[in-house]
C-alpha cells in the first residue's frame, strides 16, 4: 500500500477512535474514491484496533489485592490518630507536592507569642481551636487539614465553608487546603490576608515581617493597611513583608517545616538566612555582627532537636566565628 | 458524606485502571511486582494531595503520565537500563523495521496481535500501548509523552501499518474463519 498523506492517516485514526468528524468522513471517501481504496483496508484496520485493545488489557495483575494494600495504606497515613504517624503522612506529602506540582499545601509559620494578645476583637468568630501542649492536628469543615505548632491558634466562623473559607492565625500552622474551586480560602495574619490560588505556600509571621513560603501553585498575598500593595508568589517562591515592602527569592532548604520535624537542614546557606531560621525555630533572636562581612559564610549542616546552644556552637566551629547572648538575644561575632 | 462518596469514586477507578497500569508500567519495568508498587504509590499520592482528581475527566491523563514518569525514574536509579526518553526527531527516523511472525505457531487472533505489539519497535511500541491501554486522546498521548499530535499520529499509524502486514502473513489461513 502507497505511503498515505499525513491528513489521511489522522482521519483514520480518529475514525478508529470514533471522534471523526462529517467533513473527516467525505475528505476519506473521496480518497478511497481517488485510490480505489476498498472499505475492507478500513475494515481491517479496525479490526486490529478493536482487538488490540483486549490484547493489551488481559488481566495480569491482581486489581482486588492491590486495593486491599492501597486502602489499608491510606488509612494508615490518612486516619489522624497519633503524632507518629502524621509526621509520616506530612513528610509524604511535601514529595508529592514537588512531585505533582499542584497539591494544595499550606504553612504559615511565625512566633506565635507576638499575636496572642489580638485575641479579644474577634467577637463573630466561633469556633477556636489552639495547640495547647503539643503540635496539633485537625480537620476542617472543607476537610483542610491543618497542623497548628504548639502555642498557635485559628478562629473561624460558624458559616465557614458555605460561601467563604476565612481563618485567621496566630502562630504557625500548616495547611492542607482541600480543593473548592468556588469558595476561596483565605487566611488573615495581623499584618496580611493570604488567598490560596488553588496551590500550597508557607506563612511565617515574625515581630518585624511575615514570610510566605510557597510549595506548590500560587498564593496572593495583600498587605491588610494597604490592599492595593499585594503581590503573588509561585511555588519554590518566598516572599518577605515588612509591613512596607516585599522582597520575593528562591527557595532552598526547606526548613519552615522545622518546627514538626525537628530537623534543620542547610545547604551552602548564607549564614544570614541561617540565623533567621535558627531565630524562627528556637524563638530566639539570633543577629549577625553587622560590622562582619560575612556574605561570604556559608553553611552546611543539619540538626535535629538539639538545643539552640549546641547548634550555635556547631556553627562557630564550621565558620571560625564566635556567639554571647546579650539578653534575649544571641550574637555571632 | 461527600468524602465516601468520593473514595468510592477512587475505587472505581482503581479497578478500572489498576490492571492497565502495571501493564503500562511493565513495559518499562520488567519486575511485576514493583510495576505494582509504582502503580498503587501514584493512587496514594492522588488520594493524599489530588482528590479533585478523582472525578476529573483529567485522571486517565494524569494516572498514566504519572506511571510512566515513575517508572522512568525508578530505571534511572536502578541504572540497570538505559532509559530513552521519546523525542519527535527520533520518532520519526526509525521507519524501517518490520516485524515477523514466529513461523510455525498456530495463534489465535489476540495472541497474534499481541506477538506483534510485542515485536514493534519500542517506541513505536510506547506510543500504541499508552493509547490502547489508557485510552487516551491523541493530544493527551502527545502531552503525556512529550511529542507532538502529529508524532503520535505517525507512531500510530506505523504501529497499524505493521501490525496489518503482521497479521496478514502470519495469520492468512486464519483471518478466513474471522
Amino acid at each position: 500500500m502507497m505511503e498515505l498523506p499525513d491528513n489521511i492517516k489522522a482521519i483514520i485514526i480518529n475514525r478508529l477512535r470514533g471522534a471523526i468528524s462529517p467533513e473527516e468522513a467525505i475528505t476519506l471517501e473521496e480518497w478511497q474514491r481517488q485510490h480505489a481504496v476498498g472499505d475492507e483496508v478500513l475494515d481491517h484496520y479496525d479490526k486490529i484496533w478493536a482487538e488490540s485493545s483486549n490484547t493489551v488489557n488481559q488481566p495480569h495483575f491482581d486489581t482486588a489485592k492491590g486495593w486491599q494494600r492501597v486502602d489499608q495504606r491510606l488509612k494508615d497515613i490518612g486516619v489522624i490518630e497519633t503524632r507518629e504517624i502524621h509526621t509520616v503522612g506530612l513528610r509524604r506529602y511535601w514529595g508529592i507536592a514537588a512531585a505533582a506540582a499542584a497539591a494544595v499545601v499550606i504553612m504559615i509559620a511565625g512566633y506565635w507569642m507576638f499575636f496572642q494578645q489580638s485575641e479579644q476583637q474577634q467577637i463573630t468568630w466561633s469556633k477556636v481551636v489552639t495547640a495547647d501542649a503539643t503540635n496539633k492536628y485537625l480537620r476542617l469543615p472543607d476537610s483542610t487539614l491543618v497542623l497548628l505548632r504548639k502555642g498557635a491558634t485559628i478562629t473561624y466562623s460558624a458559616g465557614f465553608g458555605q460561601s467563604d473559607r476565612l481563618l485567621t492565625l496566630t502562630g504557625d500552622a500548616f495547611f492542607d487546603v482541600a480543593a473548592h474551586e468556588n469558595i476561596p480560602f483565605r487566611i488573615q495574619t495581623e499584618k496580611a490576608v493570604i488567598k490560596v490560588l488553588g496551590t500550597s505556600f508557607v506563612v511565617n509571621s515574625t515581630a518585624g515581617a511575615d514570610r510566605v513560603v510557597v510549595v506548590t501553585g500560587k498564593i496572593l498575598f495583600t498587605d491588610k493597611a494597604r490592599p492595593e500593595n499585594k503581590c503573588i508568589v509561585s511555588a519554590r517562591e518566598q516572599v518577605s513583608f515588612t509591613g512596607d515592602n516585599f522582597e520575593k527569592k528562591n527557595v532552598n532548604d526547606s526548613n519552615y517545616l522545622a518546627w514538626q520535624t525537628g530537623t534543620l537542614r542547610f545547604t551552602n546557606a548564607p549564614l544570614k538566612e541561617v540565623v533567621k531560621e535558627l531565630s524562627a525555630y528556637y524563638g530566639t533572636v539570633v543577629n549577625v555582627n553587622d560590622t562582619l562581612k560575612t556574605g561570604s559564610v556559608k553553611v552546611t549542616a543539619s540538626f535535629r532537636e538539639q538545643p539552640l546552644n549546641e547548634v550555635l556552637e556547631e556553627i562557630t566551629v564550621i565558620t571560625g566565628l564566635h556567639f554571647r547572648k546579650q539578653q534575649d538575644t544571641v550574637i555571632i561575632y | 458524606m461527600r468524602e465516601d462518596g468520593l473514595y468510592q469514586q477512587f475505587r472505581l477507578g482503581f479497578e478500572k485502571f489498576y490492571n492497565p497500569l502495571c501493564i503500562y508500567a511493565n513495559s518499562f519495568v520488567k519486575e511485576p511486582s514493583v510495576c505494582e508498587d509504582i502503580v498503587q504509590e501514584v493512587f496514594i499520592r492522588i488520594w493524599e494531595t489530588r482528590k479533585d482528581l478523582v472525578q476529573s475527566d483529567n485522571l486517565r491523563f494524569y494516572l498514566f503520565t504519572a506511571v510512566r514518569n515513575n517508572c522512568l525514574t525508578h530505571l534511572s536509579k536502578e541504572q540497570r537500563m538505559t532509559v530513552y526518553s521519546l523525542s519527535d526527531i527520533d520518532l520519526e527516523d526509525d521507519d524501517t523495521a518490520d516485524i515477523t511472525p514466529s513461523a510455525d505457531e498456530t495463534l489465535n487472533y489476540q495472541a497474534l496481535l499481541g506477538q506483534g505489539i510485542e515485536q514493534l519497535p519500542p517506541k513505536c511500541k510506547e506510543v500504541f500501548l499508552l493509547c490502547r491501554l489508557g485510552e487516551l486522546s491523541n493530544q493527551q498521548a502527545a502531552d503525556s509523552l512529550g511529542i507532538s499530535v502529529k508524532t503520535v499520529n505517525n507512531q500510530l499509524w506505523k504501529a497499524l501499518k505493521m501490525l496489518r502486514a503482521f497479521v496478514k502473513n502470519t495469520g492468512m489461513g486464519l483471518l478466513f474463519f474471522l
